[in-house]
């Protein structure tokens, strides 16, 4: 599952993200955060459909569905 | 404070790196007393700014560079800012970090460090952490980086004073103490072996952690600097193990998130446990609703919109107007004709003076619309714009955030392009300018209304509507084929979304002082120039002779000139022609030329227009004005936003667009 498919008020893990040699966009993706580990709450979608709203690291960040594509996520474990 | 004799740094250079949105630019302002404008947009920075550090006993010379989450070589402000503290142009960096958000900001700190330079951290916002019910050891800091730490508020001008003190009196070989972080046994173990390579090449950077580490993750723009020959680079690439680029990338950036996620664990303390809801998100409820967005988007649109081309703008424009025609232009006709100086002289300072006093009349205007788009920056809304605009905008090549200056072009297109500086997008600010003499500007209806009134007087709304929409029309198309030729890299939109503010009023007054002050300058100098080649081709005949008549003057010789051209869009004669011609200097030239060539007061205009135009003619030259190039301000700013090279080719693109549609208007249409 990848960041795209998730809906607002999931709480996700990214388990990878995808990319290949100096891609940019992973760089990026990297840089602002999104790593191996961090856990997300999707908070919204914008009205049209894309992008979307998420919250990691105390922070929120808009982020459009083509590179939400590249950050394999999986739901958080409950913790019960 | 400091002893002058202790004073080795005739010029301390210092550099100011942090992430967008951080309140860096602000404590710039803090620290300089400069005007520099400060928006809640990530990325206001795009080119660095500099400035003197004031109150200190020798000359300290500080750079605000672009704002960056890290020292990567791929956006235009990582590779500036990264350049910059590379090629030895800093003494000391200072690191502002946005305490709110300590964990993303450390990891740009675990990047700067290695750089091996003198740093100093300002945090700022502690303040508004503490009102998240945290707080924050600051000394925790400084033991855990062993680089001092001090706390600030930009906004609220606090600890700016030892700040400067700490720039002023550092001990700068205090960076022996850095606590430079490990990486896995892996990489540090990957790290000697490229180090001892540079080290026997005696490379000056064989003790830069830094660049190490950028060769171990195969950084294409270090390694090319470091001149490398082809078996050290493939002695490097043995080290690294051949397609293991991505891991070390991947690997080191997780690292680096790792340390700072330790620190920010043992500096931050929560003392009110309980969890709030962020009041931003509860504005969002309502602001980036899912029915409600698009409406109050386009409620506020037609807001700025209404108040800066409006009754009001309108009002503050003819009065501006008002103001240059009786205090200056009226007072100095009167000087000139009692001095009795000769006509030559009095019409060339007349020339000027309306060419000047023609921008000046703008300004008012342009003031309200970047105050305007001023308060919704620094509020915070203009990223919830782009938040909400993105998809729209994106099937024409543009990000959420070009809606407003495009929309801006039906006003004037002198402040729209001067606002797609709220794009940090290089390529997408270019495309946008471009796209923007396509919106027809104000300036244009009353000669659409003049000609309307003549032909079409009953259709007149419609034809309006149609006049508009053919000019989206083919900025839909030239977006489409400027992307097929130029093929511009989608960037991607991973972009921060700032929490509201209410905007500070000073920081408004800074932003609109900056603004006039850029316009007046840059602009002001071509408009200059260029009415003084206008008023040279109107006052003189070939031989250089002054005439009083300017149906003989140069001006007139060339617009019979140009007229051929219109052969086949049916208005070829010199009077259209050179309307056309002054339409350049400014759109509301070409009514008033038009009523000197054709010998009309303006009211009398219709009859003359009903007998020089047919009603092809007439829809032909106005689908003409519509697309040609847009006024020499304009111009000016379009110089200035890109390069003289892009203007010079929208000159051309929109004078061959123009041309061809008006022969197809003339000849297929009616």
């Amino acid at each position: 599952m990848t960041l795209k498919n998730t809906k607002p008020g999931d709480v996700v893990v990214v388990s990878e993200i995808l990319g290949e040699k100096h891609d940019e966009i992973k760089r990026r993706i990297m840089d602002v955060g999104i790593l191996p580990g961090t856990r997300m709450e999707v908070i919204k979608v914008a009205p049209l459909g894309d992008p979307i709203q998420v919250s990691l690291l105390e922070y929120d960040l808009i982020i459009r569905k083509s590179e939400a594509e590249k950050i394999v996520v999986e739901y958080e474990k409950s913790e019960s | 404070m400091i002893n002058n004799k202790n004073n080795k740094y005739k010029n301390l250079r210092v550099s100011l790196v942090g992430n967008p949105n951080t309140g860096k630019t602000t404590l710039f302002n803090r620290l300089t007393g400069n005007a520099q404008y400060v928006g809640n947009w990530p990325g206001v920075t795009v080119e660095k700014k500099e400035g003197y550090i004031k109150n200190t006993n020798f000359p300290v010379k500080i750079t605000d560079l672009p704002g960056v989450y890290s020292l990567s070589p791929f956006s235009p402000e990582e590779i500036i800012t990264r350049n910059f503290i590379l090629e030895n142009n800093t003494d000391l960096i200072i690191n502002i970090i946005d305490a709110t958000n300590l964990e993303r900001n450390l990891y740009l700190t675990t990047q700067i460090l290695e750089l091996g330079r003198p740093v100093i951290i300002a945090l700022n916002m502690c303040d508004r952490l503490q009102r998240k019910g945290k707080i924050i050891d600051f000394c925790t800091i400084e033991n855990l980086l062993g680089t001092p730490v001090v706390p600030i508020s930009a906004a609220k001008n606090i600890g700016i004073e030892e700040l400067t003190k700490k720039i002023t009196s550092l001990d700068y070989n205090y960076n022996k103490n850095f606590k430079i972080f490990n990486y896995s046994k892996d990489i540090e173990s990957k790290i000697s072996k490229i180090k001892k390579i540079l080290q026997d090449l005696n490379s000056n950077f064989c003790n830069n952690r830094f660049v190490l580490v950028k060769v171990l993750e195969s950084d294409a723009l270090i390694i090319s600097s470091l001149n490398l020959k082809l078996d050290i680079i493939k002695k490097i690439d043995e080290i690294r193990g051949f397609q293991n680029e991505i891991r070390y990338e991947e690997n080191i950036a997780a690292e680096r998130y790792k340390k700072s996620a330790e620190i920010c664990k043992k500096a931050i303390s929560d003392i009110n446990k309980i969890k709030k809801i962020k009041i931003s998100r509860k504005i969002d409820k309502i602001i980036t609703n899912k029915f409600a967005a698009i409406p109050i988007f386009l409620i506020v649109m037609l807001v700025i919109f209404y108040v800066s081309f409006g009754p009001i703008g309108t009002f503050c424009q003819s009065f501006a107007r008002d103001i240059i025609n009786k205090g200056i232009e009226y007072p100095i006709s009167i000087l000139l004709n009692q001095l009795k100086i000769n006509n030559i002289f009095s019409s060339f300072i007349f020339a000027i003076i309306t060419g000047m006093g023609e921008v000046l009349s703008f300004l008012p205007q342009i003031l309200i619309l970047f105050g305007m788009l001023a308060l919704l920056e620094d509020s915070g809304y203009m990223a919830r714009a782009a938040f909400i605009m993105d998809k729209l905008m994106r099937k024409i090549g543009l990000s959420g955030k070009a809606f407003v200056p495009l929309l801006m072009g039906f006003g004037c297109s002198v402040p729209a392009i001067l606002s797609t500086r709220i794009l940090n997008n290089e390529k997408e600010k270019k495309l946008t300018i471009f796209l923007i003499p396509f919106m027809s500007c104000g300036a244009k209806i009353p000669v659409y209304l003049v000609f309307l009134n003549a032909f079409f007087p009953r259709q007149k709304a419609i034809m309006m509507f149609l006049i508009y929409f053919t000019g989206i029309l083919f900025a839909i198309l030239m977006s489409f084929i400027f992307r097929k030729i130029v093929k511009p890299r989608e960037s991607p939109m991973i972009m921060e979304l700032p929490d509201y503010k209410v905007p500070s009023l000073h920081n408004l007054y800074l932003h609109l002082w900056d603004q006039s002050k850029d316009f007046l300058e840059h602009v002001g100098a071509i408009i200059l120039g260029s009415s003084v080649v206008i008023w040279f081709l109107q006052s003189f005949d070939q031989n250089l002779k002054f005439v009083e008549d300017n149906s003989q003057s140069l001006l007139a010789k060339l617009g019979s000139l140009i007229a051929p051209i219109f052969t086949f869009s049916g208005f070829a004669n010199w009077k259209s022609a050179v309307s056309l011609i002054t339409g350049l200097l400014s759109k509301e030239a070409i009514i008033s030329t038009m009523s000197i060539v054709y010998g009309a007061e303006e009211s009398n205009l219709n009859e003359a227009i009903l007998q020089n135009f047919t009603k092809s003619s007439a829809l032909a030259i106005l689908v003409f004005i519509l697309l040609y190039p847009p006024c020499i301000s304009a111009l000016a700013v379009f110089k200035k936003e890109s390069d003289t090279l892009s203007a010079c080719l929208s000159l051309v693109i929109n004078t061959i667009i123009a041309l061809i549609a008006s022969i197809l208007v003339f000849n297929f249409v009616l």
